[in-house]
This record gives C-alpha cells, sequence and structure tokens, in this order.
C-alpha cells in the first residue's frame, strides 16, 4: 500500500491529502531554504544599528572574553553600591516579610557577581561551575532539610 | 640549548586526565564541600534563632553601619585580589606584591573589626555560653573569622615566595609560623583583657614570650625570603596566587550570606516570644 508522499496516485483522497501535508522532500512543511551562512541584516530592530554598537563597546571596554582591571573595578563599585542599598533597605518602614526577600535577592545577586567575576566561573571550564555548583546546591538542599525537620518538629 | 628548554618545560608540566588543571579543580571541589559546611552553619543558626530565653538579644547588640563597613572592608578586598592575580598574569612583580599585600591588609582589617565587635559583645555580656544566639553567633563568625585568618597566612605567604627552593621554603615557613606566633599571643591577651576563660595555660607569662618568639621567627624567615627571592619572576606562581584567589573569594562570598542573614535580617530580633 502506497503512502501519500510515495509517487503519483488515482485516489482523490491521498492526492488532496499528499497536497495539503506533504512535500517532495517528505517534509509535511517546507521551510524555504535559506543560506545559513548569509550575514543577519545590518540595523535591523527597534534601535536600528544603536544595540549592536554598545554592545560592542562594552564588549571592548571590558576587556571582551579575558576581563580586564577596569570590569574588576566595574563590578566591585556594583558590589559597594548593592551592599549600600542593602543597608538602606534595612530601615525600610515596611513589613519585614518584604525586607528580607529584597536582602535576599540582592545577596544572591552579590554572590553571582562575586563568583561569576572575581571567581572568573563565567570565563573558566564547564567543570569547575559543575564541581562548584553541585557543591553549593547540596550545602543549600542540606541548611533547607535542616530547617524542614527542625520546623516539622517544633510544629 | 633548546633541549635544555624543552626539558625544562617537560618537568614543569603537570599531568592531567581532564585538560584541566587538577590542583585548581581540587580547590573548586574543596569549595563546593565548604559550601555543605557553612550551609550547615548558616541552617543551625537560623534554627535557634529567635529562641534565647535570656539576653543580650541581636536588638540589643547588632551595630549594623560599622558592620556594613567590615563588609565594605571584605569586598574591596576581593577587587585587590583580582587586580594581584591581573598583575601577576602580566608579570608586573612590583603592582602584584602591592596588591596581594593590600589584600592581606584588607583581610587584616576584616578581622580587627571581627575581634573589636567581639571584644564589645562580651564586654555587654555576650559570650558562646550566654544563650542560644551567642553560641550559634560565635560559631559561625568565629569558623568564618578562622578562614580569613588562614587566607591571610596564605597571602603573606604568595607575596613573599617567588621560587620553591630550600631556602624560600624555610624562609616561608619560619615568617608564617611567625606571624601565627603573633597572633596567638594578641589574641591570648585579648581574651585575658576581656575575661574570657578559654585560654587555659596561655593565661599569664606564655602568651607574651610565645609573641617574642614570634616576632623573632618572623623577622628571621622575612630576612631569608627577601634574600632569596631577589631575581626570581612572580608570574611562576599565577597559578598558586589564582588558587589561593579562589579561597580569598570564598570567604568573602560567605561573607555575604553571613551578613545578609546573621546582620540584616536577624538584628531586630528580640526575645522568644511567648
Amino acid at each position: 500500500m502506497a503512502s501519500p508522499s510515495e509517487g503519483p496516485s488515482s485516489n482523490p483522497v491521498a492526492r488532496l491529502f499528499r497536497r495539503a501535508f506533504s512535500q517532495p522532500s517528505e517534509r509535511y512543511f517546507q521551510l524555504p531554504d535559506t543560506c545559513s551562512q548569509a550575514p543577519d541584516p545590518d540595523g535591523e530592530g527597534p534601535f536600528g544599528r544603536a544595540a549592536r554598537a554598545w554592545g560592542d563597546r562594552l564588549y571592548d571596554w571590558t576587556g571582551g572574553t579575558h576581563p580586564t582591571p577596569r570590569l574588576y573595578i566595574a563590578v566591585a563599585a556594583i558590589l559597594a553600591f548593592i551592599t549600600l542599598v542593602e543597608v538602606w533597605v534595612f530601615f525600610w518602614p515596611v513589613e519585614r516579610v518584604v525586607i528580607n526577600s529584597s536582602l535576599f535577592a540582592l545577596s544572591a545577586v552579590k554572590f553571582v557577581l562575586v563568583i561569576s567575576f572575581f571567581m572568573h566561573l563565567k570565563f573558566d571550564a564547564w567543570l569547575f561551575r559543575a564541581v562548584f555548583i553541585s557543591g553549593l546546591l547540596l550545602g543549600v538542599a542540606i541548611a533547607l532539610s535542616i530547617l524542614a525537620l527542625f520546623f516539622k518538629l517544633n510544629g | 640549548m633548546a633541549q635544555v628548554a624543552t626539558a625544562e618545560h617537560v618537568q614543569e608540566a603537570e599531568y592531567t586526565s581532564t585538560g584541566l588543571t587538577h590542583r585548581k579543580l581540587l580547590m573548586w571541589t574543596f569549595l563546593g564541600s565548604e559550601c555543605l559546611f557553612f550551609g550547615s552553619l548558616i541552617a543551625t543558626y537560623l534554627v535557634f534563632r529567635n529562641q534565647s530565653l535570656v539576653g543580650p538579644y541581636p536588638e540589643e547588640i547588632i551595630d549594623v553601619p560599622i558592620t556594613s563597613v567590615s563588609t565594605f572592608v571584605l569586598l574591596m578586598s576581593s577587587l585587590a585580589m583580582v587586580l594581584a592575580l591581573n598583575a601577576i598574569q602580566r608579570d608586573r612583580k612590583i603592582p602584584g606584591r602591592f596588591w596581594i599585600l593590600g589584600t592581606a591588609a584588607l583581610g587584616s582589617g576584616f578581622l580587627g573589626f571581627q575581634v573589636f565587635e567581639f571584644n564589645e559583645f562580651v564586654h555587654k555580656g555576650l559570650t558562646p555560653r550566654t544563650n542560644l544566639f551567642g553560641t550559634t553567633f560565635f560559631t559561625l563568625t568565629g569558623f568564618h573569622g578562622a578562614h580569613v585568618t588562614v587566607g591571610v597566612l596564605w597571602l603573606l605567604a604568595m607575596a613573599f615566595v617567588v621560587s620553591p627552593g630550600r631556602s624560600e621554603r624555610w624562609g616561608l615557613g619560619l615568617a608564617v609560623a611567625g606571624f601565627y606566633a603573633i597572633m596567638v599571643s594578641i589574641l591570648a591577651g585579648v581574651l585575658d583583657i576581656v575575661g574570657l576563660d578559654i585560654i587555659g595555660p596561655l593565661e599569664g607569662w606564655p602568651a607574651p614570650v610565645i609573641g617574642v618568639f614570634g616576632a623573632l621567627a618572623l623577622v628571621y624567615g622575612g630576612w631569608i625570603l627577601a634574600r632569596a627571592g631577589r631575581g626570581a619572576t612572580v608570574s611562576d606562581n599565577a597559578l598558586s596566587l589564582e588558587i589561593a584567589g579562589l579561597y580569598w573569594h570564598f570567604v568573602d562570598i560567605v561573607w555575604i550570606v553571613i551578613f545578609t542573614v546573621v546582620y540584616l535580617v536577624s538584628a531586630l530580633d528580640g526575645p522568644l516570644a511567648g
């Protein structure tokens, strides 16, 4: 029995099915044949060439894949600023839940910045990342288990 | 000549089965295991949070502005550390040593803040035996402080070691032992002054004597290192410094969490409700 994609058929139902869903290449939906090697159109998008220019400028300024002292100083300035914000948040006249959530979020940002840039985890081999993050996740799991166990035992 | 250079290169090459430096992989593994250690300590602190039956409570003694300054000092020490590594990787000896010593100095400054804080707390009546807050607070921050102290010693060693010869090893050993003895002596003195009865046999005359011997060892070890270090290249030790830097930054990220959990989140904790 011939499938709808195999050769011409006199069966009108099969012919209709083949026309609707099948292509000579045996794909159900034929994608337009474009050249993957062709460069992307220049200046496409809402910001034209500006976004790419700023991205390139930032990439050069930070030293590309090899960080420079300028990048380290910028990261340290951001860390110092976040610490200031943390102290400011601490004195907010709102519920403690809101304050504590904000503090944990800010702390997480600082944590990620230090391990990514100062410890070079962003630029280093994946195995280092895997080894450290495994330990980190295990540590978090142990901490959460201790907390869950304690609070369960205490009602 | 070329044969000699090749032989030296082969001798320096390190065996690896992963394509990566095993020493660095070992350090990352160690830091991963340290996450378990500090994760447990932080969880224990949170478990016993707000459970103290007697004061002083966190709301009475924690000083957020002062700790914010010490946090800033530790963050800046991390910046100094990456600048040191950057300089050493570019074979710039003098800036490299400057930033390494700067990192150690900022780390010592952080430890100074911690000693000041512990001293203040003890004067206000909080010791590790006073209440649950005291026990968990001193355990957590004390272990972190011990890690910072090890980091400072490591950095001081890195500032002076330029090539692993026999005389350098002797000099380094003497200098580090001397520095450690001085620290023990100072700590014993501080504990004696604040009246904490946990130093036992170091009470009285042994502490100053240890301090004097420590100072002599530090000076003599430093003199050996200064003589041995002339003319060698610091960039030989870029990997060793990078590994020391990983440890130092880890100490920094642990403090980021401790600062949030112990100081900011718990600073307004009072007596046990009900």
